[in-house]
């Protein structure tokens, strides 16, 4: 009896090294992962988080913490893609649950992917926290302003009670940017045109580019007046006042197509420039909230 | 104490394992692999020569396949103040090689010009002064390397003959005869403003030369045709426009032209005295 409890015990204090053991050599390898990611060593990083992941009984928190510096590093590095793919690789234990898949949600919403975004902070679902639910409120919102979905956006910014200051204060930006970004489609590409046909360039001075429009009009003017003295001195049939006129047609027909494809571009100009603007304003509450 | 002897002498033999590991996994050729292991020391160790040592191993990966600028990175950590200068020596010879390797030529200078400064008589010593030389030669700056490539003509180790061909070899090729004459830019582009056409003569270019001249006679031509027949503002417009499109553009092909042509020119000279030396030095058994 006494020699069985002798070896039991034996093998309780082996057992007991091992494990112990065991955990230090994950403590290491989690370490020096960490390490290489600093350092921008990610081809070998991912290659030790590959052998680190085939080992058995590895707990959870190394795995998600290994993801979530593995993603910030790639992140910070400008590398999106497989930043995200480490951060949505993070499991559902609170510890980096929320900032990597917040994070996630971002990168799908810089990368037009933004239905992406909103089903992942769909399945985010709620926390105890409601500073962290109103985040995630304010997030959906942006992503359906991003979507340029403004009923969603206006019945989530009202039926929500933000009492965090610094999401409020985002939440008001989101309020006007979503006014401008309403704005932008108002301008008519026919008016555009049709104001050129008139007078050489004021179509592009309608659309707000003045620059544009003055030198249309000089050199449709100047086209013109060449094609008019060519036409006094060498007659109609006269090849080069065949030339210059061709030359004024054609810069007056393109002056009309430019000034309504300016709209257009224009447009498309101003809703870049918005829609940076509404990805800097769902941005910076996550990166202040978690930091 | 005997627990804190039997802790150090755990954590040797554990590095002596790792190590171990590391150099049979570069003997069978993974380099990668083996580079990850070194990384490993270098960041396990506590013992600084086993991190410099790890680091000039990985280094040693990356150069086997050819990732100098990697090799260079990993160098690149090595804290050199501390360092004995024989150490000191190879870590700056293999920064500037990696370098030269990855063509960055304007840094592997400055290595080279550190490794100058250490009073030993190493190897890598004298390996320094001959790629400090072939540096300079890739940075066209032939007198300099003349001076370096004759001072590592007499310090290796050769005969008194070996050593006289090898410095009369690099003392004729740069020569100022020998020398690539290159041209101009500056010089070009002034005499194209003077004489349109001119630069690219200079710069060896006829054929684009009459070509540009052509089309300036053209327009000169078409602008006189229009005073001629009082349509005075085609030509103050449409003339001039052309006659001044084709002067500047005559110059401004000058910045594509001098420096294509100056570095072809460069190239063949720096190309060709590399191989020859390096033939030479390896007849010799000056390397």
């Amino acid at each position: 009896m006494k020699s069985r409890i002798i070896i039991f015990l034996l093998f309780c204090i082996n057992f007991y090294g091992f494990t112990q053991n065991q955990e230090k050599s994950f403590f290491n390898d989690f370490n020096f992962i960490i390490h290489l990611s600093k350092n921008k060593l990610f081809k070998e990083a991912e290659f030790e988080r590959e052998k680190l992941f085939k080992q058995q009984g590895i707990a959870t928190l190394y795995k998600d913490s290994i993801n979530f510096f593995l993603g910030q590093a790639y992140y910070n590095d400008n590398k999106p893609e497989p930043a995200r793919i480490h951060f949505m690789e993070v499991s559902d234990q609170p510890f980096f649950y929320y900032k990597a898949h917040y994070l996630a949600g971002i990168i799908d919403a810089e990368k037009d992917r933004v239905d992406s975004s909103i089903a992942n902070f769909y399945n985010i679902g709620l926390s105890t926290s409601s500073d962290l639910n109103e985040l995630r409120t304010f997030e959906l919102a942006g992503m359906y302003l991003l979507k340029k979905n403004y009923t969603a956006f206006d019945s989530i910014v009202q039926s929500a009670k933000f009492t965090n200051q610094l999401i409020r204060s985002e939440v008001d930006k989101l309020n006007f940017f979503s006014v401008i970004d309403k704005k932008i489609k108002r301008k008519s590409a026919f008016v555009a045109g049709a104001l050129s046909t008139i007078l050489p360039g004021l179509g592009k001075v309608y659309v707000g580019n003045n620059a544009q429009g003055l030198a249309s009009f000089l050199t449709c003017g100047l086209m013109g007046t060449i094609a008019a003295e060519n036409f006094i001195h060498l007659g109609i049939k006269h090849p080069q006042t065949i030339f210059f006129a061709g030359m004024f047609t054609l810069f007056y027909i393109g002056n009309i197509w430019g000034s309504a494809v300016s709209v257009q571009v224009v447009k498309i100009e101003k809703q870049f420039e918005n829609k940076h603007n509404i990805l800097v304003g769902i941005k910076l509450p996550v990166s202040k909230f978690f930091n | 104490m005997a627990l804190s002897c039997l802790l150090a002498s755990s954590l040797t033999k554990a590095q002596n394992y790792a190590t171990k590991v590391a150099d049979s996994i570069f003997a069978l050729g993974q380099y990668e692999v083996a580079a990850t292991a070194y990384e490993r020391i270098y960041f396990f160790s506590k013992d600084e020569n086993d991190k410099i040592q790890a680091l000039l191993h990985r280094a040693t990966c990356f150069k086997n396949i050819g990732l100098h600028y990697e090799a260079y990175r990993s160098l690149v950590r090595i804290e050199k103040y501390e360092l004995e200068d024989s150490l000191k020596c190879v870590c700056y010879y293999e920064l500037a090689l990696n370098l030269y390797l990855s063509s960055y030529f304007s840094d592997a200078e400055k290595y080279c010009a550190k490794a100058a400064a250490i009073p030993i008589n190493s190897k890598e010593y004298k390996n320094t002064v001959l790629l400090h030389g072939l540096v300079l030669n890739e940075l066209n700056n032939y007198s300099q390397a003349n001076i370096q490539l004759q001072d590592y003509c007499n310090i290796v180790n050769v005969s008194a003959a070996t050593r006289d061909t090898l410095s009369y070899f690099v003392k004729s090729y740069y020569s100022k005869n020998n020398i690539p004459k290159l041209k101009s830019l500056k010089k070009a582009r002034q005499l194209s403003k003077f004489l349109p056409g001119a630069g690219l003569f200079y710069a060896g270019k006829p054929g684009k030369a009459l070509v540009n001249i052509g089309f300036q006679l053209v327009a000169v031509g078409y602008t006189a045709a229009n005073i001629y027949v009082a349509n005075y503002i085609t030509a103050a417009s449409a003339g001039l426009f052309m006659i001044r499109s084709f002067y500047t553009g005559g110059v401004n092909q000058l910045n594509e032209v001098i420096p294509k042509k100056n570095y072809y020119k460069t190239r063949k000279f720096n190309d060709n005295f590399k191989s020859i030396f390096i033939k030479k030095l390896n007849y010799y058994n000056a390397l």
